[in-house]
């Protein structure tokens, strides 16, 4: 896959599968092509060349909607939360997408979902209220309405206490496992690439320089 | 079920009203709810964000279904031309709907106020169908072949002021209630959700036109008269100072607040215009500024922001 | 023909004149004003008004200064809405609140400065009588063009919107005084409007309503154009104008309509505008 934005080369010849089930791991310096690698699989950028394949399906011309409907979830660097809403309401929202336009949205899941991301103390919170460890963790289980197969984190861990970033990604792994999605992660901090990762890519300057085994980093 | 007890006792009260208040208050009473169907379209698109400069046009487009049925085909009878004029305005909503369904912000507003105006020049040029500028003059109601007098009327305009308190409340809880805030707070991450949110934004512009082509109709038959000012920027105006102060009031009743207090402000204007001449650019101009800015303050000093 | 070519011509210089000014303001300031054409149209009032007393050029010139003034003022209205939705709010209330200022002031008659226009005669193009108002109009249009893309391009002051519109908090740091570039380029914009309005007012009526219907086209052609763009916008108002000038000869009645197509068309195919690169952010 090629990914050319005006004069800068974002992604250059860029290859990669992730089995199902599978971790991987995104590394490299800022600027080398991760988030937009990211954003092609999620839809927001067209690649000049390249196909994008989910579970055998080409899925290069479908729009970032259609994608989240077949398994594409991804979270945020920055949160993206509905603002003016408490907990309980974005997971509302959320959970909207799953239903027909003219029902309700399904409740149970959305207290089985906040409950598997200990957000269910805090559901009456507005968002701005919330930590930022729970922040990451909305942002992440709001994707959970639509069952995930490949989960798209980008540096879920960012801007979190270095106290409640195992907490956080604990929680990740489980409800992971638990739907048995693969996901491949952004990640800047190496220990947390060691301890969740099955595989890590590295990427520079628009390549992959490297493939490793968390061991070996 | 609670929300059909709520529409029934909401009808009653309504009702009670209109019997107890003859004469102008029970027209007055009755002009604000067909108005407050109007709000109440508004709202579902100010709940997704949506700021509609030009809804007079599906007001517009109920009005003249109900009164262009009466003049070439002389029916009277609510009926017929209820649900008829609900449809043309539903169209009308849809078909606004999926021409702006990629458009937003201050683009949207510019969109729906031309498209009004256009309309607006539609009905005042083509005048042997209209009736153009003079507009159109309904002779009487009827209801399955029975006449309405005025109390019928506003029984009427009660009895569907309660079926939007109960389609109100069924809508909020409903998935494309949701969706709507989704798209006002933050519609990439909606669609990043999954959902097609121009489909959303079609559909609940269909709503809205429903409502605009029902009110539209009610007030046909309550003024006994329809005219191009319907589509007018400046009706628009005096219903989206209804919807933002409705918005601000409450989710669930405010419709019928924004509609007293844009009839009110309506009225102002007009015996206001007897006396200088500017006074309903100004009613519409300073009633706007006044809400938006009482919104934001309230909000400021409720977030301490 | 060349009436159509002129009634054309003509078009073009008023509506850029308009769409100039306004994206100008978009561009130095992130702010769409609603009411930039009742700043045109308040120019337009002004010359005619005072052209009964002093000469046309001094009125133009006095009617320039005014909407100076008026985007100055309304630089201090506008300062406090940093999002969208307040300035769609703010400015459409304004648009309102100087509707009626324009009752009060000028009541409900028409006002132009026809009769200065027709004063200075006509020359002879291609064996056909061309007003000199109307080439003084088009001259205009350039003039405010050259001058707008001097300013943004090939000034210090220009790089200074520049850097304050693209990223505020960076340029701030740098030292850049965005709050100031900010006014200066609302003044300036809202004075190129008045002033189009005043030169326009040569063959063009003002009056009660006007402002409403010139907003709707502004808006066509910076959405056309896409939002930033002066070349952009130059383009679009003539796009516009040649659709409007063939509608009004061959099919009147379809006038209203094929204005709005052709925005529909364009935000359709084409979200950002015809000649923006990059994803329109409002």
């Amino acid at each position: 896959m090629v990914k050319k934005f005006g004069g800068v080369t974002a992604l250059d010849e860029v290859t990669l599968e992730v089995g199902q089930g599978e971790y991987v791991a995104l590394v490299g310096p800022n600027g080398s092509g991760k988030t937009t690698l990211i954003n092609v699989v999620a839809g927001l950028v067209k690649p000049d060349t390249g196909r994008v394949h989910l579970e055998g399906r080409d899925i290069t011309h479908l729009p970032p909607h259609k994608r989240a409907r077949l398994g594409i979830a991804r979270s945020y660097q920055l949160p993206q939360l509905f603002p003016d809403s408490t907990v309980y309401q974005n997971a509302l929202i959320a959970a909207s997408s799953a239903a027909p336009l003219h029902r309700r949205p399904d409740e149970e899941k959305v207290r089985e979902v906040l409950e598997s991301f200990g957000l269910w103390e805090v559901r009456h919170k507005r968002v701005a209220e919330l930590s930022e460890g729970h922040r990451k963790l909305l942002d992440i289980a709001l994707a959970f309405f639509q069952t995930p197969k490949i989960f798209l984190l980008d540096e879920p861990t960012s801007s979190v206490s270095t106290a409640e970033k195992y907490k956080v990604m604990d929680v990740v792994y489980e409800n992971l496992r638990r739907v048995k999605a693969a996901a491949l992660f952004v990640e800047h901090d190496l220990d947390i690439v060691r301890s969740y990762a099955h595989r890590v890519v590295q990427m520079e300057n628009g390549r992959i320089v490297g493939e490793y085994k968390p061991g070996e980093i | 079920m609670r929300d059909a007890y709520r529409a029934a006792a909401l009808f009653i009260a309504l009702l009670a009203l209109m019997l107890a208040a003859p004469g102008y208050p029970r027209y007055e009473a009755a002009y604000a709810l067909a108005l407050g169907l109007a709000i109440l379209g508004a709202v579902l698109l100010l709940d997704a964000g949506l700021v509609n400069f030009g809804y007079g046009m599906y007001i517009a487009a109920g009005a003249y279904a109900a009164a262009l049925l009466y003049k070439h085909m002389k029916i009277t009878d609510i009926a017929i031309t209820l649900p008829l004029a609900a449809a043309v305005g539903g169209l009308l909503g849809f078909a606004t709907g999926l021409a702006t369904s990629r458009i937003r912000g201050i683009f949207y507003a510019l969109m729906t106020l031309a498209f009004s105006m256009v309309i607006y020049g539609v009905l005042v040029k083509f005048y042997y169908f209209t009736g153009g500028s003079d507009g159109v003059t309904i002779a009487r109601v009827t209801a399955l072949g029975a006449r309405l007098g005025d109390l019928h009327v506003a029984a009427l305009a009660a009895a569907l002021a309660a079926l939007a308190l109960w389609f109100r409340a069924k809508f909020l809880a409903t998935a494309l209630g949701h969706i709507a805030r989704g798209i006002r707070e933050n519609e990439l991450r909606l669609v990043a959700l999954g959902v097609d949110t121009g489909r959303a934004v079609a559909l609940i512009s269909a709503l809205a036109g429903t409502w605009g082509g029902l009110s539209g109709a009610l007030i046909a038959y309550l003024t006994l008269h329809v005219s191009p000012d319907l589509s007018f920027w400046s009706y628009s105006g005096f219903v989206v100072i209804g919807a933002l102060i409705a918005q601000a009031a409450s989710p669930l009743y405010g419709f019928l607040v924004g509609a007293a207090a844009s009839r009110a402000l309506n009225l102002a204007a007009y015996y206001g215009s007897a006396y200088y001449p500017g006074a309903y650019d100004l009613a519409i101009g300073g009633g706007l500024l006044a809400t938006y800015a009482a919104i934001i303050a309230a909000r400021r000093y409720a977030t301490g922001r | 023909m060349v009436g159509l070519l002129l009634s054309l011509l003509l078009f073009w210089a008023y509506l850029a004149l308009l769409s100039l000014g306004l994206q100008f303001i978009y561009g130095s300031a992130r702010v769409l004003n609603l009411a930039h054409a009742s700043f045109f149209v308040l120019g337009g009032y002004l010359a005619s008004y005072f052209a009964n007393w002093i000469p046309l050029a001094a009125s133009i010139a006095v009617a320039a200064a005014a909407g100076a003034a008026a985007g100055a003022l309304f630089y201090f209205y506008i300062r406090w809405a940093r999002d969208e939705t307040t300035q769609l709010f703010l400015t459409y209330s304004l648009f309102w609140l100087m509707e009626a200022l324009f009752r009060t002031a000028f009541g409900y008659g028409l006002y132009n400065t026809t009769r200065q226009a027709l004063a200075l005669g006509s020359v002879t193009v291609a064996d056909q009588q061309v007003p000199v108002a109307g080439l003084i109009g088009v001259l205009a249009m350039l003039t405010a063009m050259a001058l707008l893309y001097l300013l943004v391009y090939k000034t210090t002051f220009g790089m200074f919107l520049r850097a304050a519109v693209d990223r505020p908090d960076v340029a701030v740091a740098f030292g850049v005084p965005v709050e100031r570039a900010a006014l200066l380029g609302i003044a300036l914009g809202s004075a190129v409007a008045a002033f189009g309005g005043a030169v326009s007012s040569m063959w063009q009526n003002f009056s009660i309503g006007l402002a409403g219907s010139l907003l709707v086209y502004a808006f066509a052609a910076v959405a056309i154009s896409g939002l930033g763009s002066l070349f952009g916008v130059l383009a679009s108002s003539l796009i516009i104008s040649a659709i409007r000038s063939a509608a009004v000869y061959y099919f009147p009645e379809l006038e209203i309509f094929a204005i709005y197509i052709a925005v529909l068309a364009v935000l359709a195919v084409r979200p950002q505008g015809l000649f923006v690169r990059y994803e329109r952010r409002v």
